[in-house]
């Protein structure tokens, strides 16, 4: 089982999510984006594997709509809790409403390593930073 | 608070907070808007309802069933010996001028207001306990404790409101549970065989396309649905009846129900509002039975 790590709120809201800077945008239309990453190369999905057994070199991610205006903050500019404001401003929705949707797409993103999480260390490591 | 007379409009005197009336198993207390309840329970005998503003949690209102009034100054005793053991230097003051309510302020590391009541009338004892991450807030404190009172008599419909939402129903129907999730909250209702649901949809731009008559035979596919126009809180109306889905042999059974659906488009709260009836073949219902408010709740934090 995966060990949760200890953000506190305050750390979350103040960090700033950063796209990967290695990752592609791919319009669909005006609004909706595909997210092309590169895979990391490692001994199986290189030749001589690829002359045989035909191997994906990158990952791609379709967001939709919601997912590409959170996707676009995601600039190393704007904090997690600025981007929760602005997705329930432009919604109509109560800031703890937009907190549920934009924590949960982040998590997807930075599971994905799409999105880092600039500022956010857990209590962990914080400890062990400690002289 | 228990012998206070019921909640009139009266509003907390800070007008830099704006407060928002939440009203739940018959007790009324404004909380400032932008704290949300992230915690309910349902049950009359217990429970408790937590609030919490972007970063602390804020509140807890907790209720039991209680026959006969409790020992108060033991409980504030054990408040003290409570927080006194998390903080040695914590201070303490005793809460005053607030009615039926007692109570104590622990000041220190952790600063709360902790207070207690016994609401004769309903038989219950109340305990409040309000966190001051960034200091004790007087003013917030007296607003949300002299709020507090009882509606709905032993009779009559019950009043409701929180989540964004507010309606009355009758009395007969017991509140099952609430699904509050992000733009979609549902309320559930329940009384013998009959079933009551009220919906609200929000973030309507992303996937409402205005077609209400599609938005009731997506949910469903396969029933036969006879449609009616009708009127809800002076809005048009689309009242959709079918059978309830369910296996053939249930229904040969007798346990089929008929489901009555009035889907509405609210612009003031920018919402659409969906009223379920799920009620028993022969009980004829002619209108529906939950009156919602939907227009009063469009403003947002």
């Amino acid at each position: 089982m995966k060990r949760r790590q200890g953000f506190s709120v305050d750390q979350f809201l103040d960090a700033m999510p950063t796209a990967n800077a290695a990752i592609r945008e791919q319009a669909v239309g005006d609004d909706r984006v595909v997210l092309v990453a590169p895979l990391k190369k490692r001994w199986f999905n290189g030749p001589p594997v690829t002359w045989f057994v035909p191997m994906k070199r990158e990952r791609r991610v379709g967001l939709d709509a919601l997912g590409t205006e959170v996707w676009r903050l995601c600039d190393g500019r704007h904090t997690t809790e600025q981007i929760m404001d602005l997705f329930a401003q432009r919604h109509r929705i109560h800031f703890h409403e937009a907190r549920v949707c934009v924590s949960q797409f982040l998590r997807m993103l930075t599971e994905r390593g799409m999105v880092a999480m600039v500022g956010l260390h857990s209590r962990e490591s914080q400890t062990d930073r400690t002289p | 608070m228990a012998d206070s007379p019921k909640h009139s409009d009266r509003r907390p005197n800070d007008s830099r907070i704006i407060y928002e009336p939440v009203v739940w198993l018959g007790m009324r207390v404004d909380v400032p808007a932008d704290w949300a309840m992230v915690r309910h329970s349902t049950k009359l005998a217990g429970g408790r309802l937590v609030w919490m503003d972007r970063r602390h949690q804020r509140m807890q209102l907790s209720w039991r069933a209680c026959p006969s009034q409790p020992d108060a100054d033991q409980a504030l005793a054990d408040y003290r010996g409570m927080d006194l053991s998390r903080d040695e230097q914590a201070r303490f003051e005793a809460l005053e001028g607030y009615g039926n309510w007692r109570g104590l302020r622990t000041l220190g590391e952790r600063n709360l207001t902790r207070a207690t009541s016994y609401l004769a009338a309903t038989g219950r004892w109340v305990e409040m306990v309000m966190e001051w991450p960034d200091g004790w807030d007087a003013t917030t404190e007296r607003a949300v404790l002299e709020s507090f009172a009882l509606e709905n008599g032993d009779a009559g419909p019950r009043h409701w409101r929180a989540f964004g939402m507010e309606m009355t129903v009758g009395a007969e129907w017991e509140l099952l549970r609430v699904d509050a999730r992000p733009a979609d909250v549902s309320w559930m209702f329940s009384q013998h065989r009959r079933e009551l649901i009220v919906r609200k949809m929000g973030m309507l731009d992303t996937w409402y396309d205005r077609n209400t008559r599609r938005f009731v035979r997506r949910q469903l596919p396969e029933s036969v649905i006879d449609f009616k126009p009708a009127v809800m809180r002076g809005h048009e109306a689309l009242l959709g009846e079918s059978d309830e889905p369910m296996a053939r042999i249930k229904r040969w059974m007798g346990q089929g129900r008929i489901r009555q659906d009035w889907v509405w488009h609210c612009e003031s709260s920018d919402a659409l509002w969906q009223v379920t009836v799920l009620h028993p073949r022969g009980g004829v219902i002619e209108a529906c039975e939950a009156r919602v408010d939907c227009c009063g709740l469009g403003k947002r934090e």
